[in-house]
């Protein structure tokens, strides 16, 4: 019975130093040093959305998802977008309207050739290493979303800086794509913009060998 | 060491181990092993605690799916403390039954977990173990969790409380 009197105390004190530690510590990191603290919130509003949504969806009164609003200024790719709605679930998006899974724009096959072929997006790779290893996209960045954290600055060593340019493309292995969704949430967070998400991933990128012909490595 | 009948409460020489002096080795096993796996949960939870390792460790349960996404912050939180305390506990003979009982409880859950997501739902994921990535989930994890569950275990079993067993000193 003392034993798990022990056990009890072990949690409640961990308990407390968790909450302890989200107040006074974790809650003062800001991911640049001129961004204000960003606050660990206990429930990320929409966090858990990885469902595909229409711009309709999306005006809906949901406001305070900061990645939301940082893509928000994506112009020039939108017509890019949503160009192959026909393989997608979501029946009610029509073709001139961009489509968002988990507040970030979608994007398509025919837009991710033709970034790949013109070089003019980043491509960041959300899987991980031994994945990247195998195989990847021509050009491509690895930022596993095990690591996002740590390997966010290789990204800008790199040259993929924060703030508005190319069009940057998250991509991962496939079905519901988490981990892009994930490392593009963190992207968001260092102010970068102009975020996407190729939600097929590599899985479409092994179906379609005569598209992507060259343009993997 | 000594058999004086002056000594007061904890006579060690009053200890009764077996002939060979068994329960000396047995109790420094039970410490090694509680040292090893009481070591291993330190160093995995200092990967998971600090603003960014605490945020990068949420992203990492998320990607188990075995909770909604949205209430990851809350373990990510938690149990990097729960595993400090509770290795802590391991450590010391005194409350190590209270030490292993969660540190065997989480290992479990993590052996669930991992074959859950990485064997049953084939999710090509990090383990997140350490916090860190680089540990791909799968049956080298579940492996590693089990052998420390049976350390654990015998950290346990192991252990004789020598003073316990001590007999009255007579003159």
């Amino acid at each position: 019975m003392k034993h798990i009197f022990g056990v009890i105390v072990i949690l409640i004190v961990s308990v407390i130093t968790g909450v302890a530690a989200k107040a006074m510590w974790y809650d003062t990191w800001s991911p640049t040093k001129a961004a204000p603290p960003q606050k660990m919130a206990w429930v990320k509003q929409d966090a858990s959305d990885s469902t595909t949504k229409t711009v309709a969806d999306r005006k809906q009164p949901n406001t305070n998802d900061d990645a939301s609003k940082k893509t928000n200024n994506n112009d020039a790719n939108d017509s890019a977008v949503a160009t192959d709605a026909s393989d997608h679930s979501d029946a009610t998006v029509s073709n001139d309207e961009p489509e968002f899974s988990g507040g970030f724009p979608v994007a398509k096959l025919d837009m991710v050739v033709d970034h790949l072929t013109d070089g003019t997006a980043h491509f960041v790779d959300a899987r991980e290493e031994y994945e990247f290893d195998e195989g990847h996209l021509k050009g491509a960045h690895l930022l596993p979303s095990s690591a996002i954290y740590e390997n966010i600055e290789n990204l800008m060593a790199v040259g993929v800086l924060p703030g508005p340019g190319k069009p940057i493309i998250v991509y991962c292995g496939g079905g519901s794509c988490e981990a892009s969704h994930n490392v593009a949430k963190v992207m968001a967070e260092f102010d970068y913009q102009n975020i996407y998400i190729y939600v097929n991933g590599w899985e479409e990128v092994m179906a379609e060998p005569d598209r992507f012909a060259g343009l993997t490595e | 060491m000594t058999t004086d009948s002056n000594t007061s409460t904890l006579d060690y020489a009053a200890v009764k181990p077996n002939d060979n002096g068994a329960y000396s080795v047995r109790n420094i096993l039970s410490h090694v092993f509680a040292l090893g796996v009481a070591g291993f949960f330190i160093y995995a939870a200092y990967g998971k605690i600090g603003p960014v390792n605490a945020r990068q460790f949420a992203v990492q349960i998320g990607n188990y799916k075995i909770m909604d996404a949205a209430y990851s912050n809350i373990p990510a939180i938690i149990l990097p403390f729960v595993e400090v305390y509770a290795a802590i506990a391991l450590f010391f003979p005194k409350t190590r039954k209270a030490g292993a009982i969660l540190i065997a409880g989480m290992l479990l859950f993590f052996i669930c977990a991992v074959f859950y997501s990485a064997i049953h739902l084939g999710l090509s994921i990090d383990c997140g173990c350490t916090g860190k990535g680089g540990s791909k989930a799968g049956w080298g994890v579940i492996a590693r969790n089990t052998g420390l569950l049976i350390a654990t275990g015998l950290s346990v079993w192991l252990y004789r409380c020598e003073p316990c067993e001590k007999t009255p000193a007579t003159a």
